[in-house]
Parts: structure tokens; sequence; C-alpha cells
């Protein structure tokens, strides 16, 4: 059990100025309490800290998008693009495998009391191994390929209700297909391509494949579009959408491709798409 | 419900700060947190990694017990407070036991990790007074962070305390006497009342789960009793060569009351585990472990854990974790002795599951086997006799080649995946199989079977003991193994600072606070329904047990 003065000052920690207010609460002050970190009423800061309150209950429509800024149209449908360490690259093929996809309520000061004890070490006889998943989790196989762009519809799902202030997608070994006909077999992700070093003049491109059988999540901010208000006297949005954008350019950047092995070419590559999630929030009008 | 247990990176500071300034120390009930100062050296925060990975050699793989610049190093000036009675801390070069410790550890030195975009520095260092050998780490694995559910990982700074040399254990008086410990009487019934809900805690009593129980076991040797220390069912047992901790053979509570880590594993690193696995958040990495918020591991894969020439790991965590092979891990043949994986908190070393059972007068190995552990998967059922059972029991050790062969749904607790089993008809009274287990109640479904008079002269494996270790030609040593307990399942020697365990009446808290009442229906396991029992004491249900 955690002390008041522990929670204050956790409560302090988190909430920093914003909790700060004095006489009687306002709204969002109220809201603030409830959730146990600020909210602010009316239009919503696009700030990831703050939090998008959703209703229990509230449908969640999941989006995935590639964004495929700063790269260019290769031959065979490819996608050409230079890497922070000077590779020019060409990828042929690159697909993963999604799994699964999640609002994650925000920090609270009761949450922070249950972290703790994990934190710590196992107190209770939860040893907080597990995790419950939030009513927004939705788990569907969805093998994509990244070099498409645009957005694909992923599912909806509906949230338990809270403050959520990051989304959690996950990757899996999976046996599926992909809507272009590529099988995935037992991979998260499977990569074709060729590059070419920083400065190698006429160098011929120097050709790759790789693949991993590993799962990997990976935790963005939420983000709510800039222009959302919840609705007068709302406490909450009963219907979102949430887009998880992963960029493609960015996609081998810190890899020296000359020497990293095929598992860990894959591997950097599906950390660096999860990792360059932007996760977008719009109320449905 | 555990929303929102993510910790983030800002937030780890100031969880430490408040460590560190010893608030916890004023609040009510202590017995919950203030544990931790036993296994956590405090001071230092999570800006203690800050500067790791430059200077020169690592402490930790000098090979001589030698000492150098290290993150971790900061966490030794919290020992004289943690351990009162710790000697001047120096290298490890004055014994030879210190020398091995400091040689086994991992060279951490410039290495750092992915954390979901951030990096993070792992560190482990090693000091040593006349008696013990002090461990220091931040808990950080020594590979890519592999995040499988939104629970984050964080550093979590602690020093273990490792006698160097291993202190035996006193015939104790109160030692519970393992042929006849009948705990899982209980989980048995829980089961069969009500599936979904688990026993409050651990209720085999096999390991340690609260400090109202007996820490001790006694199993008739040879030579008469032989005593044993419990393992705790909940905490730190050991730590492996890289810093983090090793904990014991089974869960918490939920998902799969105190259920096996390790029925998660899929068989290869390739096997999609889908879709029935995407609940078990409690999933490991192909490595053996995984967070809960501290890294701590529950298995071992030998891949993970071989080092280089330098001391160094000896291929990146993705590449290791491709190598798994639960059928290979459990009983494939073995290619080259493994080294040391880990420190158990008795002081003995844990290698992994290639064990050299001879040599020869150069000191070569003549008899190279894998390692069995001498527990077989017997199930839940074994502990009844209902003559309903098979209706929740009905799968258990069923042949199998999917999940979906044993059983599907939301309330499927049965998994297809490999194990050791009873056979009577095998060359050595046991076979590696795949066959459908319970994830429940892992100290329950699988029992030990002294086995030490088989005679596997020809066999590809040894058996191991209670404790999962064997005693070759190099000493007696646990051993990783892929199947129950996997790691040290008890110890043979007496633990250094084993960490607190929960519940414990002695600490001014407990109280009736530790178990729930009695479900509708619910007639074991409960503080209310008038049999006292499992882990029902005068401390914390004075209803049942006055």
């Amino acid at each position: 059990m955690l002390c008041a003065s522990v929670l204050g000052a956790l409560g302090a920690t988190l909430c920093g100025a914003s909790c700060a207010g004095e006489g009687a609460p306002s709204a969002e002050e109220a809201l603030s309490t409830a959730y146990g970190v600020p909210v602010v009423q009316g239009v919503l800061p696009a700030a990831p800290s703050a939090g998008v309150p959703l209703s229990a209950g509230a449908a969640v429509h999941w989006e995935l998008g590639w964004d495929l800024d700063g790269t260019e149209a290769a031959p065979n449908g490819g996608r050409r693009f230079v890497t922070d360490l000077g590779y020019s690259v060409t990828l042929t093929a690159a697909h993963i495998a999604t799994v699964g996809l999640e609002a994650v309520p925000c920090v609270t000061e009761a949450s922070v009391g249950d972290a703790l004890r994990g934190f710590l070490g196992p107190r209770t006889a939860r040893a907080d191994h597990a995790y419950d998943h939030d009513g927004s989790w939705l788990s569907s196989v969805r093998v994509e390929s990244a070099l498409g762009g645009g957005v694909t519809s992923y599912g909806t799902s509906h949230a338990s209700g809270g403050l959520y202030c990051t989304a959690f997608s996950l990757a899996m070994p999976v046996a599926e297909a992909a809507a272009d006909g590529t099988w995935m077999l037992g991979q998260s992700v499977s990569l074709a391509g060729a590059y070419v070093s920083s400065g190698a003049g006429s160098e011929r491109p120097r050709p790759f494949q790789a693949s991993l059988s590993l799962s990997l999540g990976a935790l963005s901010d939420l983000a709510l579009a800039e222009a959302a208000r919840l609705p007068e006297g709302a406490e909450a949005f009963d219907e979102v959408t949430i887009t998880v954008t992963r960029a493609l350019r960015t996609s081998l950047d810190g890899l020296a491709l000359e020497s990293v092995s095929s598992v860990d070419l894959a591997d950097g590559f599906l950390r660096n798409v999860m990792q360059s999630a932007v996760v977008t929030v719009v109320p449905a009008d | 419900m555990i929303h929102g247990v993510r910790v983030s990176s800002a937030l780890a500071p100031a969880l430490f700060a408040l460590l560190s300034a010893g608030v916890f120390v004023a609040c009510g009930d202590s017995t919950e947190l203030e544990s931790s100062a036993a296994a956590t050296s405090g001071g230092g925060g999570s800006g203690a990694s800050g500067g790791a990975g430059s200077g020169g050699e690592t402490s930790a793989t000098t090979g001589a017990g030698g000492a150098s610049a290290s993150a971790c190093d900061a966490y030794f000036a919290d020992v004289p407070t943690t351990y009162p009675d710790a000697g001047t801390l120096g290298v490890c070069d004055g014994t030879e036991a210190g020398k091995a410790i400091a040689a086994s550890l991992m060279n951490l030195d410039g290495l750092t990790i992915d954390n979901d975009g951030a990096t993070m520095t792992p560190c482990v260092a090693v000091r040593c007074d006349d008696t013990f050998a002090y461990v220091a780490s931040n808990a950080l694995p020594h590979y890519d962070f592999v995040q499988t559910t939104p629970n984050a990982l964080v550093e979590n700074p602690r020093v273990y305390r490792i006698p160097l040399t291993p202190r035996a254990i006193a015939a104790q008086a109160g030692a519970d006497d393992a042929s006849a410990i009948n705990g899982c009487v209980a989980a048995y019934s829980q089961y069969l009342t009500n599936s979904s809900q688990g026993t409050q805690n651990e209720p085999s009593g096999y390991c340690q789960a609260t400090q109202a129980q007996s820490a001790y076991l006694m199993e008739q040797g040879a030579s008469g009793p032989e005593y044993l220390h419990k393992i705790p069912c909940l905490d730190t047992t050991a730590f492996v060569i890289a810093g983090s901790p090793i904990f014991g053979p089974n869960e918490a509570q939920i998902p799969d009351p105190f259920g096996n880590p390790l029925f998660a594993m899929p068989d290869t690193a390739a096997d999609p585990y889908l879709p029935s696995n995407l609940g078990m958040a409690a999933a490991l990495d192909l490595c053996g472990g995984h967070t809960a918020n501290s890294m701590h591991y529950h298995g071992v894969s030998d891949a993970c854990f071989e080092r280089d020439e330098a001391g160094k790991p000896a291929r990146s965590g993705a590449e290791s974790m491709m190598m798994w092979d639960f059928e290979a891990a459990l009983d494939g043949p073995c290619t080259e002795e493994s080294g040391i994986v880990g420190w158990a908190l008795d002081g003995v070393p844990i290698k992994g599951s290639c064990v050299c059972a001879a040599r020869a007068e150069d000191g070569s190995c003549t008899d190279l086997r894998r390692v069995r552990s001498a527990y077989a998967y017997k199930g839940l059922g074994a502990w009844g006799n209902d003559p309903n059972e098979a209706n929740a029991l009905g799968a258990e050790g069923k042949a199998c080649s999917a999940d979906a062969d044993c059983c599907s749904g939301a309330t499927c607790d049965f998994q297809c995946t490999w194990a050791v089993f009873d056979d009577a008809a095998a060359p050595y009274g046991t076979t590696a199989d795949k066959r459908c287990v319970l994830l429940d109640y892992s100290w329950c479904t699988s029992q030990f079977e002294d086995r030490s008079a088989v005679d596997v002269t020809g066999a590809p494996f040894v058996y191991l003991d209670r404790c999962n270790g064997f005693e070759g030609p190099d000493g007696y040593a646990y051993h990783a193994s892929a199947s129950f307990p996997m790691l040290p399942g008890c110890y043979r020697f007496e633990p250094e600072a084993m960490a607190p365990v929960p519940g414990g009446g002695g600490q001014g808290g407990g109280g009736g606070g530790m178990l729930p009442d009695c479900q509708p229906g619910q007639m074991s396991m409960c503080c209310g329904d008038g049999v006292c029992d499992g882990p029902e004491t005068a401390q914390n249900c004075a209803a049942d047990c006055p």
C-alpha cells in the first residue's frame, strides 16, 4: 500500500504544474483528478502527454498506414531511399506481419502503485508479469507490404474507458499471405532489395534478402488531431479512428549494410518501422 | 486489470529518487516495499547508467577478478548499508572462487541495447570480500529488448551477494518432508471447483510462498535425510551472467495461476504461435526472459549466453533467439559443453544444458550429455480422483500436434508443447514428447522422482537432482533444462541474502489482507470457508485458523 505522500509525490511528478490548480476545481481539474493526469476540455492539445479520454465501450477504428515521404519509386514496384549512413537502398519487397493493436491507458496514480509493486519485485501473489489487455486490444493477423503506401483498415475494437496515452502494436511470426500474394511462413518480417554504399560511385548494387522469425512490440504516443474537441459536456470520446503510420525512409537507418547479418538487418528494419510509428487519433464527427 | 502499468523512462528516475530517499519507510504497511532494500542497492537511480561503456576493461570479465570502470560500480557504495556485515570490497583475485565468478560474467563493456527506441546500457560488475562475492547489475538484458506487451523495461539496480564457499545446510527440525507435501491437493480442488480462479498463493509447498512456511525441504538420501532450501515462489533465486535476476519456474497468479512460463514458448522461432498465445502476456522471449518492468528469467537458452573470447555476447540477441529449438534444447544431441549461464544465491554456478559427465586425464571431455530434469509432467490430475475430473482435466497428457488438439476457446487452459513424461517403456523411464499440458500450477503438474539409481549408461542424457543440479567431474552445478524446473528448483546449499518472500508475518505486515474472502462455491485456499488450509495461517486468517 502506498502512503499518501508517495502518491502525492508521484502525482506531482506526473502532473507537473498543470495539476496544481488553486481554489475550486475546474471541470478540467476535476477530469484531471479523475484520470490522474491533465485533461483539458474543449480544444485538446496535440501534445501526447495530455492523453485521449475514451468512454467505456468507445468504438476504436484502427488503421495501418505507410509514410513513403523521402522515398521514390523504383522499377518493379520497389522504393528507393538513402539511409542516415548514406546507403542508397532499393527495396523490392518488404512485408511485416502485424498481429495486434491496442490503446494503452496513461499512467495514473493507481497504476503507478501497481507499477511500483512490479518494479520493486513481486510482493503479492501477483507479480505483474501479465498484462490484461484493454478492451481496445484488437488481435488480427495482417501481412502488409511496406512499399505500397496508403492506409488500410485493421478493424474495430471497443475501449475499456479511461485516459489513453499510447498505442501498442505487435508483430509476430505468422503463416499468412499478404494482399499481394506474398506468403510469410513463420516470419514477422521479410525483405529483399539491394544497396550501394555511400560514395561508391558506380559500384554495382549489392543484393540482400533478410527475414526474421521473432516477435516485437512497440509503444507510440497518441497524438490527437489538432482541431479535435470534446463535445460540450462530454468527458470522453465515444468513437475515434486511430491510424498507425510507419515511415519507410528511416527503416534501415543505423544499419551498416556491408557487415550486418541478415537476421540483424531484418530485426533492425522491424524495430525502425515500428518505432517510427506516428499514431494519430481522429474523433468521429 | 493493470492498466497503465507502463512506467515511462521519464518516470523511472522519479521512482528511483523516491526509493533512494527512503520515502517508503514511512508508509504504514512496509512489508510489501521495504524488502526491496535487500536486493536493491538503492542509490544511483537511472542516471547511474550514464557513462557506461567508457573506460577500459570491464569490471566483470577481466578473467582474474579485476575491476575497472562500470556504471554498476556505483552500486557498491550501498553495500555497507545493504549488507552491514560486509568486509572491505576489492577485486576478486584473492580466491579461486572469486576469480571464477568474475571470469564468468558477461563482458558488457561498450554494449548498448534498444528499448523501444531508447538506448540503454546494461552493466554488471563484481567485488569480493573474504567471504562473499557481490555482483552489481542494473538488471537489463544484454540484447535488444523484445517487447511483447506494453509492460516496459526499466533499470532495476541491485547487488546480489553469494558465498565464495557454499555453506552446507544443517539438519532442520522443521523441514517439510518432500515426500509428504500435499499442497497441490488444494490446487486440484480449486481447479475442479472453479478453474477460472486461482489459489491466492502458490499452493504446492515445494517453494516458499509465505514466510510462515518452512524454508527447508527434507528428502531421504542414500545415507539418510538430506536437507535442501526452498527457493522463493515469486522472487529472485539466482542471476544470469549478464546480471538480470532469475525467478523460479512459475508465474504469478494471473493469467494462468502459478503456471509454467516455458509452456508459452513456441517450438522454434519460426513457429507461428497464434492466436492462442496472444493472450498469454507472460510469454518469454526466446532467451527465456521477460519483464515485469524489471527483466528476469524463468529459463535460459544456451545460445543467448554464449560468449566470445573477450567475454562479450557471442552473437546478437536476434541471432541467438532465432536459434531457439524447443525439442533440441530438451532432447537434442550436444556438440559442446555448456558454459556458466548464471549463479544461484547459494554460490553454486548454473551451467547450460550440455554437461561433461566424465573427463580424460588431460581434461578433455569424454562423455558429453544433455541434462534431463528428473521432474516429469504428471498433471494436476495426479493430486486427486474426483469422478468428474475428466470434465476439467481430460486433455491432460493427451498426444497432440497443435494446441487445438487439446482444447479451444477462451477457457482453454491447455497447450500442446514439449515436456518430459514418465514412460515405463522408455529405456530410462522417461520420454521427451509433445503433449497437452495444463498451463496452471507448474509445481503441481510436474513431479520430482529420484532417478539417481537409474542406470543411464549409454543414454544421451543424465538425470538431474531435485534442485536441477548434477555432480560431475568439475563438481556440483545447477543446470538449465528445457523442462521444469528449468533452473534451480531448490538450493543444495544455504542461500545468501535471499529476497524476502511475500506475506511475511514477522515484519509487522501480513494480517488478513493476504487472503481473499471465499467466493461463492470456493471451499479452499480462501479465508472464510472454516478450513485452515493452504496458505492460511493464524496470522493471515484467524477466522479459519484460530
